[in-house]
């Protein structure tokens, strides 16, 4: 259907898998009463316990329904889904309470982009916006202050002792950083507790992990010394981040078929955190829409990897703009049959060293690879491409991967952590599967 | 380890930092640290960044060999959803019968299906996994130890089998022996001939078992060697093996001990008031037993409550081809069964059905099964009805479908009869499918009309799982509405009939997923 969903794409937009399974049962027509679906919209009532009215903004996925269920989408948005690609209902002109609920969508949009130049007149004292920004760093440096001793500290004791310490060590610096307000740094050191022991050469890497920290605990410290956009990726790292609305207002605006490469989600500490990864069509440009959510909550935004849809997206500031908002999605979605990513792998890190030589501390990237063959060697995954040329992947076994490409290249969208490859997609054969680790 | 990380392990304290020679010192002019410390971790910071930034992937690197193009094609995008939530959710009765269904429609597997379908756990299922692989599954399998078992060709060579018995742990030991002695009976056998000394008492009762396929005259002598054996295991199974040797020193022992035991026939005639009398078998018991005795039959000691005597009754007669007595006396299974009644009828019934068993004489099932099911519950009628059941396979399926359209207007059922239908594995013919749904309604049904079921464990509710996954695939389509049939009992019942409603509620899923599993992939 127009949507350019496939059931594998609906099962990952539900929250959990036993919303998937019950909406899988309602995706029948005999749970439905006069469904229909418009240009914009897809709409039923279904018939539960009592009827619900159900409906789904096809521009951006968006679920509305009228039952009490607290999980999002609901088993009733994700069954009309199911529905639109078992029996797609018929057009039709969309009753009042469907075309009610675009309307007010439109405008809660429409005030979105407004309420950025809002809030700047009602902002108007600058004086106070910048004594306030002031105040904020004065604090986060205080915290950073404490923490380079603390990081002083281990290595003048050696990083030896770390290996011993427990969770405990680590989570009272994590608090620290909390409190200074500068959650950036609390979610580094998250990652760092997980070092000590991992691998054999867990040294090398805290070591790598801690200098980074000093360099951008440094870098804070000589803001006004740094190129803007450089000083502006050093505060958004630190957890200084523009509000959305801020970015709506001023960020660079990209217009584009945008393509949805895939999603990971990682929790640092009690969020929920999704990343989904977005690659223009003719920008070839990348991009990242971060998502938080509480734990078991849900994310306010569903994208469907392995689908382009046009969409202006507004960048936040930086060296390496990377992180966007999503302005507004139109226009029909359809599947890729492909990916205009790297054609060899040499070319990607070649993309990567800019990246990293413009934004130092980055710490992920996107990766969209045209026609490259995943294979294991001994329990080491890796991909090759046509030269020979080959990277490691990380997260566990890929062997639904391995099946995919039979052999045969792939193009593959991944995350790249500057060691290996986290798959998140693959297209064989001009299909768009999700990959999750494995089963 | 670089002098850098060397120093920051032992700490500062300890060793001193290299003082330059990094190729990041270029970027540092200028930007001490305000202690060796610091200094420390920010040029171990901007060495990050560097190799980050350079890092360099490996190189000659050779994908593997692609897989051969498939001949088969994938089956439909819906039955993948099925089968997939089949893999996910252990359902492996159900399992093995839609991918019977997929090899049976020509198809195979989808490429993704196939990580999962390779990790199944359950070994009976594995057969029908490596059926409907396809070519990109067989080759997936290659890459993964765990999956050695759908990688292994059917015609594979006997030396890489013998190298597997040499080498590994006894259950893949088994199934390179089960291999070779499909292909090369005598070798397989010489293969458990050289090891035998070396191994111990399990593995030996395993071994032997393996031979029981493919049973031949050469194998007399080492069966025979084996009644010896230190253990009683091991001796059980070689007396079972030779037993079924038509021909062997062994049958004809045991055809000789079973003459004496059941000494002779009279036959029926009619009596001084001219009523007729059935026929008569004349039973011996054995007085003691003797060394050879114990040798040929070896088996464990009665069971609590079964005489003596009776067990050496059936113990002698279990290791006779049950149409030997046909032959013998001239009379039919029917006659030997009627002739059978008096103080060992349970030891004769007992014997018969063990060796009705092992020598799969079926026009002795059906007969010998409506005695058994007769036979009171004490010891002796136990021995035999336990017996019974080992044949329930061989069953013919229109009998036991007859005996389910006899039941009482309530549907009752006897546990005996439950059991039986337990044990007949599936596919069920579809008279007997139809004759089950029909006796279940009759049971739903009469709860109205008759009142709840008393017990808290009915014999139908131990019939449903096995029934579920065993109906046959014509006989589903009607199998719908049954839990409507308890009508007023539903959501308002005791415990009981709570349970009844419980287990209705999972057969009827079931159902449903085989009835999607044959309306997708149709034959």
């Amino acid at each position: 259907m127009s949507a350019g969903l496939t059931s594998e794409g609906v099962t990952a937009l539900a929250p959990d898998a036993k919303v998937a399974a019950a909406g899988r049962k309602l995706g029948r027509l005999k749970s439905w009463q006069s469904p229909g679906r418009s240009a914009e919209a897809l709409w039923g009532e279904c018939k539960g316990s009592a009827i619900y009215q159900v409906r789904v903004d096809l521009s951006d996925l968006a679920v509305k329904c009228s039952c009490p269920s607290r999980k999002h989408p609901c088993k009733h948005g994700i069954g009309l889904l199911f529905l639109s690609l078992e029996a797609p209902p018929p057009e039709a002109p969309p009753p009042d309470w469907v075309t009610d609920w675009l309307a007010r969508r439109a405008a809660r949009t429409a005030a979105k982009e407004r309420t950025g130049e809002r809030k700047e007149t009602a902002t108007a004292d600058p004086a106070a916006k910048e004594k306030r920004a002031k105040k904020r760093l004065s604090r986060v440096t205080a915290g950073l202050d404490a923490l380079d001793l603390w990081m002083e500290d281990l290595v003048r004791s050696g990083l030896a002792a770390v290996g011993t310490k427990p969770l405990a060590f680590w989570d009272e610096q994590k608090k620290r950083m909390v409190d200074a307000q500068a959650p950036g740094f609390a979610s580094r050191l998250e990652r760092l507790s997980g070092v000590p022991n991992s691998s054999p050469d867990w040294p090398e890497k805290l070591l790598d992990g801690l200098g980074r920290l000093a360099l951008l605990s440094e870098a804070l410290r000589h803001l006004d010394a740094l190129d803007g956009p450089l000083a502006e990726s050093a505060r958004s790292e630190i957890g200084l981040t523009l509000s959305q609305e801020e970015v709506l207002q001023r960020g660079e605006t990209v217009e584009d078929g945008w393509i949805v490469l895939g999603q990971s989600t990682s929790a640092e500490g009690r969020l929920a955190v999704r990343r989904t990864w977005l690659l223009g069509a003719d920008t070839r440009r990348y991009a990242l829409v971060l998502q938080f959510a509480a734990a078991g909550a849900l994310f306010s935004e569903s994208f469907a990897s392995g689908t382009k849809q046009s969409a202006g997206l507004a960048f936040y500031p930086g060296a390496y703009p990377l992180r966007a908002v999503v302005r507004v999605r139109s226009g029909p979605r359809s599947r890729v049959q492909r990916l205009p990513g790297h054609e060899t792998l040499g070319a990607f890190l070649d993309h990567a060293s800019d990246a990293t030589a413009c934004q130092p501390w980055l710490e992920r990237l996107p990766a969209a690879l045209n026609e490259v063959v995943p294979l294991v060697d001994g329990g080491h995954w890796m991909v090759c491409d046509r030269d020979g040329v080959a990277l490691s992947l990380t997260g566990g076994e890929h062997w639904t991967l391995l099946a995919l490409s039979g052999g045969r290249p792939v193009d593959l969208a991944a995350e790249w952590d500057g060691e290996g490859l986290l798959p998140l997609g693959a297209l064989a054969g001009g299909t768009y599967r999700v990959l999750q680790g494995d089963e | 380890m670089d002098a850098l990380t060397r120093a920051a392990v032992a700490g500062t304290s300890r060793e001193k930092p290299p003082a330059s020679g990094l190729p990041t010192d270029e970027l540092f002019e200028g930007v001490a640290g305000t202690s060796p410390e610091r200094d420390l971790l920010l040029r171990a910071g901007a060495l990050a960044v560097y190799r980050a930034a350079g890092r360099t992937p490996e190189t000659g690197v050779a994908p593997p060999e692609p897989a051969s193009e498939e001949a088969l094609p994938a089956c439909s995008t819906k039955a993948a959803e099925v089968i997939g939530s089949l893999l996910a959710g252990q359902r492996d009765a159900i399992l093995r019968e839609a991918l019977e269904r997929l090899r049976l429609a020509g198809l195979r597997l989808p490429h993704t299906l196939l990580p999962g379908a390779l990790n199944v756990e359950q070994k009976e299922s594995r057969p029908a996994v490596t059926a409907v692989l396809g070519e990109l599954g067989s080759w997936l399998a290659g890459f993964n130890p765990a999956w050695t078992w759908a990688t292994v060709p059917d015609g594979g060579l006997i030396e890489d089998d013998k190298a597997t018995w040499q080498e590994r742990a006894l259950p893949e030991r088994l199934d390179a022996l089960r291999r070779v002695r499909g292909r090369d009976a005598d070798q397989g056998r010489l293969m458990v001939e050289e090891v035998w000394k070396s191994e111990k008492a399990d593995a030996r009762v395993a071994m032997i078992r393996a031979l029981e396929n493919d049973l031949r005259p050469d194998d007399e002598a080492f069966l025979e060697r084996s009644l010896d054996d230190r253990s009683v295991r091991v001796r059980e199974v070689a007396a079972d093996l030779l037993a079924r040797l038509s021909g062997s020193a062994y049958t004809a022992r045991a055809a000789e001990r079973a003459h004496a035991v059941l000494a002779g026939y009279e036959a029926p005639a009619r009596g001084l008031l001219g009523r007729r009398r059935t026929g008569k078998l004349i039973v011996r018991p054995p007085a003691e037993v003797d060394g050879p005795w114990r040798r040929d039959l070896p088996g464990e000691k009665p069971q609590h409550g079964v005489g003596e005597k009776a067990w050496r009754i059936s113990q002698a007669l279990s290791v006779v081809p049950p149409d030997h007595w046909e032959e013998r006396f001239g009379v039919d299974p029917g006659g030997l069964l009627s002739a059978a009644r008096g103080d060992w009828e349970a030891a004769l019934l007992a014997g018969w059905c063990r060796a009705t068993a092992v020598h799969r004489a079926t026009s002795w099932t059906w007969p010998l099964w409506e005695r058994c099911v007769r036979m009171p519950r004490d010891a002796d009628g136990e021995m035999a009805w336990e017996v019974a059941l080992s044949f329930a396979n061989l069953l013919p399926q229109t009998s036991v479908a007859a005996a389910l359209e006899r039941l009482p207007p309530d549907g009752e059922m006897g546990f005996r009869l439950a059991a039986t239908l337990k044990a007949i594995p599936a596919p069920w013919a579809s008279d007997l499918s139809d004759a089950f749904l029909e006796g279940l309604r009759k049971r739903l049904g009469g709860f109205e009309v008759y009142g709840q079921a008393c017990g808290s464990e009915d014999p139908w509710s131990l019939t449903l799982p096995r029934a579920a996954t065993s109906l046959h695939p014509e006989s589903l389509e009607g199998a719908t509405g049954l839990k409507e049939l308890m009508g007023g009992w539903i959501g308002k019942g005791n415990h009981i009939m709570l349970q009844w409603e419980r287990d209705l509620t999972w057969f009827e899923e079931t159902l449903e997923l085989r009835r999607r599993i044959v309306k997708e992939i149709p034959l």
